[in-house]
């Protein structure tokens, strides 16, 4: 066994000596087995970076591994574990003697990983200027169709102020994982560029990050992210809920991290830095940016008042009332954190300071009673994570300065070698407040939730793995369109076999219960109606030789509203990826069709796209969904790439509404990218 | 792919209707196999398929096996799924003809031709359907090619016409794309598209169907091949079909079949005479009543 094991990872190793295996295309494999919201940009550099420095798994700490998103938060602890226990990793042959470590697993953190002495790497500003690397990225994208937003009304005016490209580009200096610097520059579809002095991108980002320099944990100046505890109080990259991952509940992500995405909410612009003493390390930062918010005067007692009434949070600017928004507020904050770690635990204290320049005042509604409203938020939290023997105890309860709470308390545990167990127990106060938080739970917000979670994995042999989860969840207070207090549940199976190593099928159900309020009456208080969605899919992925891979789902979609006729929906689709090994190009191709009856039995279907970039449309209505991708190595770093994509729905006249409607019935979606590195 | 399914390694046949899943784990398959068949057969609805181009054109032999058909390799792949084909090492010729419910005029007739060449084969279909008053009628001609050990592409073009007897006539041209993918010598699954670009007749704008298929063949024994597949035409609801042919005897093939929207049974049988096989099936709709089936298919010499 432990010949025939030796044996395949020489084949593996050969193989990717031979021809390195794409980062994107590792990614995407994983990503379109979640099909959960990733920020790609950050997984896909982290993972660049790492594959041209490989990371030492003898020196690795946990944040630095969890980069690996192959990897499992009980695989990188059993890691960890491993290395106290046992020393340092003699080769990387001995991962597979790690608990939790399988072939695949290995197969994927390969290109990632070495087995160096232990030591981190020591940080030289000379080298890091010497021996960085350069990388611009230039993105074009457009529907091909005129949507009516446009089109010139009787005025000869059209809704949306600018052209219908999008366009993005982006250069980025980096050196290991420990320098980063760059600039972003974005126009979404129908932005106009600002005309001031000069023609600008809506969005523009910059940043400087150094990392891991001796004491000093993390620098960053400009635009960076910021990540606490369990994200209770502040999460502002990207972090993952319930997936069909079971056991994946803990979040793990570096404290300070650059920022080079497009959100235009979620992240700070100032400055943070983080230095260690021993085994506590302080972190604080400053920020202050300006975001949007829907600005209106208030004529109380005859002094006006400008207030806010929402944030606005989608980022785009193509109307004039969204021109008008852009940028009114203005926000500052400040936050800090102290934390304390040894092999066995990490502790931390967040504080938290926000402030802005003007008080936000929704109206009076009772779902957001108990929300956010005024100028100041302050809010502090304590974090934890213990392991001891074969469990992993992690939480972190926050409180805001109205003194309530919010909590969340989780477990993973291994049962035996083959079973594992999640717990997780949240209940976050209905006036609870925070602003950029995410964690763990149902209603998207980390307020007026209470619930328990439980997850399991099982392996039940070599080619067979069953997981699954059952969420019971409440939500104490109203919340929009539910206006009574209401319950809900969630269960998940997944059900993954590998009949061969070239053949990976999944079956995936899923069931879901929530309330929502009756439709159809006119009372003022409604009455809530119960609502089950269920989902089944089935996958099928095969890679049958180096060149080619087909991908084949069946997927089956149900949504029911109280004793309302139930709508139902059906996908099927077709993926064939071909992967030249003469010529650097790789074609990815789908056809799907999908009949739902309506947009609430709509089903979501991860797609390749350019690099950085990903989609999961919804596909609803009746119609076929067909998209071409390739990419091409030019040579001398340059890369090209290029996607069509396109819906058509043979029954309809016209798609979308509003400023986004089509006339027709086909909707084209053209990008191109260029990247260079150098 | 390849959405209905039968894994051999553990037997573990599973099948889905409706949202509920229905996961059998026995492993005597004869057992689920009947449970499954009487399942599909009790829950679909008795729903007929009345539109343009959707005709009984699958030939004598999947006919006799509630049409799954997707994954086969005769002659009919021609009109089926030509990438199916990409692997016979005889050319087959074939002509079969039913009569569905025995109501005079409607039938259809097909004659079907899978010709190795090269790196693959050519296909060659003709398909009529109805009488003088209306008629329904496709040419088509492909070429699938082999891409891969056990991997197939085919593409098919195909010129349809109907004609209704004093009103006139109109036609247009459409294709189909399929795929072919041999993970054994016991298990092939395929996938089959017709008319993927939901192509139009020009002028009446008469929408030609679009079906997406995919399937799986699961070679038993030498005895006995199941047929399995899932078939969505863009128009109607998911359907399933399952299939199964049993040779007791060399020259002697009986087969068997259910399939949901128009919940149907089918059974049929093939005689091996020489190089000719003989075939005849039914089906057997609750309401409406049996359709008869009835073929004829030539396997030429194997070429030196």
């Amino acid at each position: 066994m432990r010949f025939l094991f030796l044996f395949l990872l020489f084949c593996t190793l050969a193989l990717r000596a031979q021809e390195p295996a794409s980062t994107q295309q590792i990614i995407e494999d994983i990503v379109a087995e979640r099909d959960a919201e990733f920020d790609l940009d950050e997984i896909i550099d982290n993972l660049e970076i790492m594959r041209l420095s490989p990371l030492d798994l003898n020196a690795a700490d946990e944040e630095e591994l969890s980069k690996l998103i192959f990897l499992s938060p009980e695989q990188i602890q059993a890691l960890i574990n491993y290395r106290r226990w046992n020393g340092l990793l003699g080769s990387i042959y001995e991962l597979k003697a790690v608990p939790y470590f399988d072939l695949s697993t290995i197969g994927y953190i390969l290109p990632y990983v070495k087995v160096g002495d232990g030591k981190p790497e020591s940080f030289r500003l000379s080298r890091a200027l010497k021996y960085g690397r350069s990388q611009l990225l230039m993105r074009y994208r457009e529907t091909l169709e005129r949507k009516a937003g446009y089109l010139p009304d009787s005025n000869g005016e059209s809704d949306y102020l600018g052209l219908p490209q999008q366009l993005y580009a982006r250069y980025r200096y980096s050196y290991r994982r420990n320098l980063s610097a760059g600039i972003t520059l974005e126009k979404d579809a129908g932005e106009p560029f600002r005309y001031g002095p000069v023609k600008v991108a809506d969005f523009s980002s910059a940043h400087l990050f150094v990392s891991g320099a001796g004491c000093l944990e993390a620098l960053a100046l400009g635009d960076f992210s910021v990540n606490m505890g369990q994200g209770l109080l502040l999460w502002t990259g990207f972090g993952y809920g319930k997936s069909p991952y079971a056991l994946s509940i803990k979040r793990t992500a570096p404290l300070i991290n650059r920022y080079s995405s497009v959100n235009e909410n979620r992240f700070f612009r100032g400055a943070a830095a983080g230095y260690r003493l021993g085994r506590f390390t302080l972190t604080a930062f400053v920020s202050r940016k300006k975001i949007d918010g829907n600005v209106a005067v208030a004529d109380t007692s005859g002094s006006p008042e400008a207030f806010v009434s929402s944030f606005q949070e989608s980022g785009l600017h193509r109307t004039p009332s969204q021109m008008e928004d852009r940028k009114s507020v203005e926000e500052r904050a400040a936050g800090a954190n102290i934390s304390y770690r040894n092999e066995n635990m990490k502790l931390g204290v967040n504080l938290l300071y926000f402030q802005f320049s003007r008080p936000l005042r929704p109206p009076d509604r009772a779902y957001n009673r108990f929300d956010f409203n005024g100028s100041r938020l302050g809010g502090a939290s304590v974090h934890y994570e213990y392991f001891w023997r074969n469990a992993l105890f992690f939480g972190e309860t926050a409180m805001s300065d109205n003194g309530r709470m919010a909590t969340l308390n989780g477990l993973n545990f291994r049962l035996d070698p083959k079973t594992s167990l999640a717990l997780l127990y949240r209940n976050y106060d209905r006036a609870y407040q925070s602003i950029y938080a995410s964690a763990f739970g149902e209603g998207g917000e980390v307020q007026n939730e209470e619930g328990i979670y439980i997850g399991v994995a099982s392996e039940i042999n070599s080619k067979m793995k069953v997981q699954a989860y059952v969420d019971v969840f409440r939500f104490p207070w109203l919340r929009f369109r539910i206006d009574r207090p209401s319950t809900g549940r969630e269960y998940l199976f997944l059900w993954e076999y590998r009949p061969a190593r070239n053949t990976d099928i999944y079956l995936r159900g899923r069931y879901e219960i929530k309330e929502r309020n009756r439709s159809n009456n006119g009372e003022p208080l409604h009455r809530l109606s119960t609502l089950r969605r269920a989902g089944l899919r089935l996958h099928i992925s095969q890679k049958i030789n180096e060149k080619i891979s087909l991908r084949n789902r069946l997927e089956l979609s149900s949504y029911q509203e109280g004793e309302e006729k139930r709508s139902t929906g059906v996908m099927l689709y077709q993926d064939l990826i071909w992967h030249w090994q003469c010529k650097p190009l790789t074609l990815y191709f789908r056809y799907a069709l999908f009949d739902t009856d309506d947009y609430d039995s709509r089903i979501y279907a991860y797609e390749n796209d350019v690099l950085y970039s990903f989609s999961v449309p919804a596909y609803s209505g009746r119609g076929l969904r067909a998209y071409l991708l390739a990419k091409y190595r030019i040579g001398n770093g340059l890369r090209m790439e290029a996607r069509l994509a396109r819906f058509r729905y043979p029954y309809q006249d016209e798609i979308g509404s509003g400023s986004e409607k089509i006339n027709g019935n086909t909707r084209t979606d053209l990008t191109l990218q260029l990247q260079w590195k150098f | 792919m390849f959405l209905f399914s039968f894994y051999p390694v553990d037997r573990f046949p599973l099948c889905e209707m409706d949202i509920s899943l229905i996961l059998f784990s026995f492993s005597d398959f004869m057992k689920v196999i009947y449970a499954v068949l009487s399942l599909l057969f009790l829950f679909s609805e008795g729903e007929l398929r009345p539109q343009s181009f959707r005709n009984n054109w699958e030939g004598s032999r999947s006919a006799a096996m509630a049409g799954a058909s997707v994954a086969a390799s005769d002659a009919f792949s021609a009109i089926n799924n030509l990438a199916s084909a990409a692997f016979m090492e005889r050319g087959e010729v074939a002509a079969a003809g039913n009569r569905p419910f025995l109501i005079p005029g409607v039938n259809n007739f097909l004659l079907a031709a899978v010709l190795p060449a090269g790196r693959g084969a050519f296909g060659f279909s003709l398909a009529r359907f109805g009488d003088r008053l209306y008629r329904e009628q496709l040419i088509g001609l492909g070429y699938t090619q082999r891409l891969a050990p056990g991997f197939s592409l085919g593409l098919q073009f195909e010129y349809l016409r109907y004609s209704v007897a004093e009103y006139g006539s109109e036609g247009g041209f459409s294709f189909d794309l399929g795929l072919y993918y041999a993970l054994s010598e016991r298990i092939q699954l395929a996938a089959h598209v017709f008319n993927p670009l939901a192509a139009h007749l020009s002028q009446s704008a008469t929408p030609l169907p679009v079906i997406f298929r995919s399937g799986i063949r699961y070679v038993s024994s030498e005895k006995l091949i199941w047929l399995a597949e899932v078939e969505k035409d863009l128009d109607q609801p998911l359907r399933f079909a399952l299939g199964m042919e049993y040779r007791p005897l060399p020259e002697i093939y009986l087969r068997a079949g259910s399939g949901t929207q128009a919940a149907t049974l089918s059974f049929g049988a093939g005689f091996r005479w020489n190089a000719f096989m003989l075939e005849v099936a039914s089906d057997w709709h609750p309401v409406l009543g049996i359709t008869p089936h009835a073929g004829i298919r030539y396997q030429m010499k194997k070429k030196k």
